[in-house]
């Protein structure tokens, strides 16, 4: 019994980061900007909260700077994919290097060394209420649940949808898609955020040199498999979260007698992702923005 | 020449907001220059590490660019090469004892036939189970780093070694380096997996321009619709490009496994599969051009480890962003030039008008 | 009070970089509440002129003036607030939105908080509705319209925008007969509320039923203008086509050999996600050609598909002898395929950007893909007959290195025959819409080649969606509608071919599927 409960709470504890970058990446994806960047968000957001953290002592501060570095982050990236045409996941993954070799030096010259920030007081990192598992957890189904909403009922929704399927649509109205795929790529990036503080000031004492070990791409591939829709997105994102929680339980654990190496354990939330990927397709169903990674010439 | 220019431009841009970031951290961007040419060209030996560094990214970027041209995106060239590597090791452990005109090259071939294996699940996944590319190859990646894991730190560990590390491969299977051989290099560990690297370069240019295959490859990237309709298969070309675009990365490793450390050590691919990506990107229109960002990119890297010590503030991670600004640079070339058509027409036109 | 007058003074449009004059000094002027046919072959400047009235392009020299004051559009922004509207001949709608989504985008009215208010939009709609016509299910996704719905959804956004004046560019191309029928209603209808609506084509049938004035460009000039009551309806013809009316080719008697057809096909049947075909029988023979008409989407591609087998369909289908496997495998498919290439299949595919070309490689590149098939390429040999083709088949390049993309039209698809009819002898070639987007000279040059190839003894079969072309070709004429033959016609025999009977294949297929 206690291990289910183990397994339950860990499920959700490692969903929160998935979440968060698999929304972001759904609002971004949907505007036609695709987003191989989320793991770089991710690590940008979770550096510059835990480094702020560190620096003033203030958590809320660190909150609202991991946000915006992510949605700053997403802006830029949003800019760079947009308006100079190129492949948005040629971008994407310069932009991941691009993050994974300025962390390590921006860390040295604030904390002297390349491997993170210091270790975060307890005070510093997020307070009591905040901190729970469920709140971060509760929080991004609520963006979820916003989501869902918000794209079928508001007009930021129809903008969005649209600029990802038929961008001339907007265009011959007078609006200009390019601007609706960099802001999208800008909110995508705050959503993102909370994910990257989760990892380094809710579940972790700070900022770890590549921190989030690949969650941003199993992000991507939960947005794929949920067909770029909001509700199956999430559900994707527990099953992953449920395979890490599992790889996780199973470390250093004997299976029918024989020591399974921890190395081998580590690769089951891959597994697991390709094999849903590798099933779901091949058919039907999949719902890809027509326009994404497509540019445009208004 | 003309289709040059963009690549220079490209390295200038970058080179210029790496110099505004250095600034930006407290040290001068001079100093920063000198160091890294110091570093990759200063001396002999320092050349030699240059080109060991170039080598891996000479397989990985001929990998990514081959593919590149069969239209396909290879991201999994870390996770190929940390395959083939394991591949080498694993054969030059097992088979000791083989005599050396058989040896190595069995390595090689194996390290190209697990490369060409990895690389060919994605192409699958993406043939049969519509499984984009670059995700099923992120994903292999991962993958491939538990296995290696695997195998370096319990199947074939050398548990006399405080390093993780596997047991030495036999004396057979050891490619040359280059200071014995020919006395070039210096006292780097420079070796004649470097000429293999060329020899590929060489091959690829040639199969890519001159046979029927290589043209199939890039008619299918460049125009599949219509290759299709002149009863090429698609799906079978892009199986066997993305193969072989795996197994060139495979090779990656020959230059660290059978040429230097004589084992498989974890971490042996460095991120190499990753800057490859930017080597073809940058150079990747012709395999001369792979070669030439490859040497430029492992100068890169190996005048940047010298960065630790001799500045304050800056590591040797300022390497990848320079190589992540080139990437970004190259990437929107087409807006370079978009921009400087503009430029040139506003000047032409107030020319005009001036007249 | 009515608004709507446009008029055209002096309008040039020089293209960059080739110097090339789109349009040439055309000045025109049109008058409110009428529908006006903007006349002119492929190429003519009718679109561009329609563009830069509505701001899409703008004129190099000459001003346009609406309702008396010359209009400078900006954007296409400008032009809707002006009361300007044009439906482009490929639509720009959101497939994956409802009717009423596509209306409001854009300018939606919103309840607060960015939340949409669909009944308000539709209720303003409704009232501002000038022809019942127009009335579709607000809620359905626009991807589950037919293509005639689908361009009411595009008025129904001018008319939301309050425009005044609207231009369709070819707006009946993608039509069948019956629903070009009820966009003319329609129009009518527009028309009756006091609106200005411009029609550009170069069919003549619809301009004498339904249009109150035609203009014709001719190579970026105006050549005339007038009342439709006033003018007959040759008169247009030497205005659009000029002086010489290019002469027929020599239609050569031949003596058909059916034992032997170069195309047979019983029984097939496909399904796919664009369309379907039910259980076609028809054969082809040497020396005779096979036109299919149809409107565009009535199963030419799925037939195409199927019988070069890169799709899976039912029923049996054999092509220069060899049989064609319904069974859909990539591997097997392509041998097939480049087997029947081989052996004197030449094919031009519907869509040349794509399916015929190369783009970005060189006219010597693409003038031999395909049909070169030696391991080590010689490609020495391949100029030399990249050079016979173009001299044989008029294909005008700068150079034979010239990147295809910037051949015309024309060039290029001269280009494709050249290629599919020289490389090897020719027994059976399959045409999707030889002529699409190709100037008058191609035309010709065209037609002519595939009439040879036909005195040479080939089997053709041409598919196209220009009535004209098919019965300036055929021997034979089969009617597509749905997916399924609603008619056959002989050239000789029979009632010959008659556009009305022939339409009306095209209406009844349409009326058999639905």
């Amino acid at each position: 019994m206690d291990l289910v409960v183990a397994f339950l709470e860990s499920t959700i504890r490692l969903s929160v980061p998935l979440l968060f970058a698999a929304l972001g990446g759904l609002i971004s994806e949907r505007s036609g900007l695709a987003n191989v960047a989320l793991e770089g968000k991710l690590l940008i957001s979770a550096f510059v909260g835990a480094a702020v953290a560190a620096t003033t002592g203030n958590p809320w501060l660190a909150l609202t700077a991991g946000v915006l570095s992510g949605a700053l982050g997403g802006w830029i990236f949003g800019v760079l994919s947009v308006f100079t045409k190129a492949d948005h996941i040629v971008v994407g993954i310069a932009f991941n290097m691009l993050v994974a070799g300025i962390i390590p030096t921006v860390c040295r010259a604030m904390f002297g060394g390349t491997g993170g920030t210091p270790q975060l007081a307890i005070e510093t990192r997020m307070p009591a209420p905040i901190a729970g598992d469920f709140t971060f957890f509760g929080a991004a189904l609520l963006l979820c649940w916003m989501l869902h909403w918000g794209l079928r009922e508001t007009k930021w929704g129809l903008r969005l949808k649209a600029a990802g399927d038929q961008p001339v649509a907007l265009i011959v109205q007078g609006v200009n898609p390019n601007w609706i795929r960099v802001w999208a790529g800008a909110l995508a990036g705050a959503c993102v955020g909370f994910g990257g503080i989760d990892l380094s000031m809710v579940q972790g004492s700070g900022y770890i040199r590549d921190m989030a070990g690949g969650r941003g791409f199993i992000a991507l591939a939960a947005l794929i498999l949920g067909g770029w829709r909001p509700v199956p997105t999430a559900i994707a994102c527990l099953v992953f979260a449920a395979a890490d929680a599992t790889q996780m339980l199973l470390q250093g654990q004997k299976l029918f007698g024989f020591n399974v190496p921890n190395s081998l354990v580590q690769i089951v939330p891959y597994l697991v992702t390709i094999g849903v990927l590798a099933l779901r397709f091949g058919g039907k169903g999949m719902l890809a923005p027509k326009a994404i990674n497509q540019p445009i010439n208004p | 020449m003309t289709r040059l220019v963009p690549v220079f431009v490209s390295i200038l841009i970058a080179v210029l907001l790496t110099s505004i970031l250095t600034l930006a951290l407290g040290e001068s961007p001079l100093v920063v220059a000198e160091v890294l040419l110091r570093g990759s060209i200063g001396t002999p030996t320092a050349f030699g590490y240059t080109l060991y560094y170039a080598t891996p990214l000479i397989f990985t970027g001929l990998a990514v660019a081959w593919a590149l041209k069969a239209g396909l995106f290879n991201i999994g060239a870390e996770g190929q090469m940390t395959m083939g590597g394991i591949a080498m090791a694993a054969v030059g452990i097992v088979l000791a004892d083989l005599p050396g005109f058989i040896a190595w090259p069995l390595a090689v071939f194996a390290g190209f036939l697990a490369g060409a294996f990895w690389g060919g699940m994605v192409a699958w996944l993406k043939i049969r189970r519509g499984v984009h590319e670059v995700l099923g190859s992120i994903l292999f990646n991962f993958i491939s780093y538990g296995i290696a894991g695997f195998v370096i730190l319990d199947l074939l560990r050398n548990h006399e070694s405080q390093n993780p590390e596997t047991l030495p491969i036999g004396q057979s299977y050891h490619l040359q380096a280059l200071s014995d051989l020919v006395g070039i290099g210096g006292t780097s560990p420079l070796n004649t997996a470097f000429f293999l690297a060329l020899a590929v370069a060489l091959l690829v240019d040639v199969v890519l321009q001159r046979t029927l295959f290589g043209l199939r490859i890039r008619w299918t990237g460049g125009a599949p619709e219509f290759a299709r309709r002149s009863g090429v298969s698609i799906s079978a070309t892009t199986l066997k490009a993305f193969a072989i675009s795996g197994g060139i990365a495979g090779l990656a490793g020959a230059s660290a496994v059978l040429g230097y450390m004589h084992k498989a050590r974890e971490g042996f691919a460095a991120g190499a599969g990753f800057v490859g990506i930017a080597v073809a990107l940058l150079g990747g229109a012709r395999a001369w051009g792979v070669v030439a960002a490859a040497i430029l990119f492992g100068g890169l890297q190996k005048g940047s480890l010298d960065l630790d010590l001799d500045t304050e503030n800056i590591s040797r991670d300022l390497a990848i962003v320079v190589q992540a600004l080139i990437v970004l640079a190259v990437a929107s070339r087409g807006a370079l030039v978009e921009l400087w058509l503009l430029l040139k027409a506003k000047y032409e036109s107030s020319k005009a008008r001036q007249v | 009070m009515q608004t709507g007058r446009v008029e055209f003074q002096n309008i040039t449009r020089i293209c960059e970089p080739s110097k090339y004059r789109a349009l040439d000094g055309v000045s025109a002027k049109f008058e409110a509440g009428q529908i006006h046919a903007v006349l002119g072959e492929n190429g003519a400047g009718k679109s561009t002129l329609m563009k830069i009235l509505f701001g899409l392009v703008r004129p190099n020299e000459g001003t346009v003036h609406v309702n008396g004051s010359v209009a400078k559009f900006a954007s296409p922004t400008d032009a809707i607030r002006t009361g300007l509207g044009m439906v482009q001949q490929h639509f720009s709608l959101v497939e994956t939105l409802s009717v009423i989504d596509n209306i409001m985008l854009g300018h939606e009215s919103t309840l607060g908080g960015g939340r949409l208010d669909r009944a308000r939009a539709i209720q303003e709609l409704e009232e501002a509705l000038p022809s019942e016509d127009l009335r579709l299910d607000w809620n359905r996704l626009v991807g589950e319209l037919s293509i005639g719905e689908q361009q009411r959804v595009e008025i129904l956004k001018l008319i939301a925008r309050k425009a005044q004046i609207l231009v369709l560019d070819e707006p009946t191309a993608v039509l069948s007969p019956r629903e070009i029928e009820s966009l003319f209603k329609i129009l009518k209808d527009l028309k009756a509320r006091g609106r200005t609506v411009f029609v550009i084509t170069h069919k003549l049938s619809e301009v004498f039923d339904h249009c109150d004035t035609w203009m014709v460009l001719r190579a970026g000039k105006f050549v005339g203008s007038g009342e439709i009551a006033k003018t007959t309806r040759s008169e247009i013809v030497r205005a659009m086509v000029g002086a010489d009316v290019p002469p027929l080719a020599d239609r050569v008697k031949m003596q058909v050999d059916l034992a032997k057809p170069a195309i047979r096909v019983s029984n097939l049947s496909a399904e796919t996600s664009s369309g379907r075909l039910g259980a076609l029988k028809f054969s082809v023979h040497p020396g005779e050609i096979v036109g299919i008409a149809g409107v565009d989407g009535s199963g030419q591609t799925e037939l195409v598909n199927s019988l070069i087998g890169i799709q899976s369909f039912s029923g049996e289908v054999e092509v220069l002898g060899n049989r064609v496997e319904g069974t859909f495998d990539e591997t097997q498919a392509s041998n097939c395929l480049a087997g029947l290439l081989a052996s004197g299949l030449a094919l031009v595919s519907e869509d040349r950007h794509h399916q015929g070309l190369w783009m970005d490689q060189s006219v010597w590149l693409n003038a031999n893909l395909g049909y070169k098939n030696e391991s080590w390429l010689h490609l020495g040999d391949w100029a030399t007959e990249a050079e016979r083709f173009a001299r044989e088949y008029d294909v005008r390049a700068p150079g034979l290195g010239t990147e295809v993309r910037n051949l015309s039209g024309g060039n290029q698809q001269k280009l494709i025959f050249a290629r599919e009819m020289m490389s090897r002898p020719v027994k059976l070639l399959i045409a999707h819409q030889p002529t699409r987007g190709v100037d008058l000279a191609a035309v010709q040059l065209i037609h002519g080649k595939i009439l040879a190839a036909r005195a040479a003894g080939a089997a053709v079969l041409v598919i196209s969606s220009e009535l004209d072309e098919l019965f300036a070709l055929s021997d034979r004429l089969l009617v597509m509608a749905g997916g399924v033959f609603s008619g056959e016609f002989f050239r000789e025999g029979g009632d010959g071919f008659d556009r009305d009977r022939v339409g009306d294949a095209m209406i009844l297929g349409k009326r058999g599927s639905t």
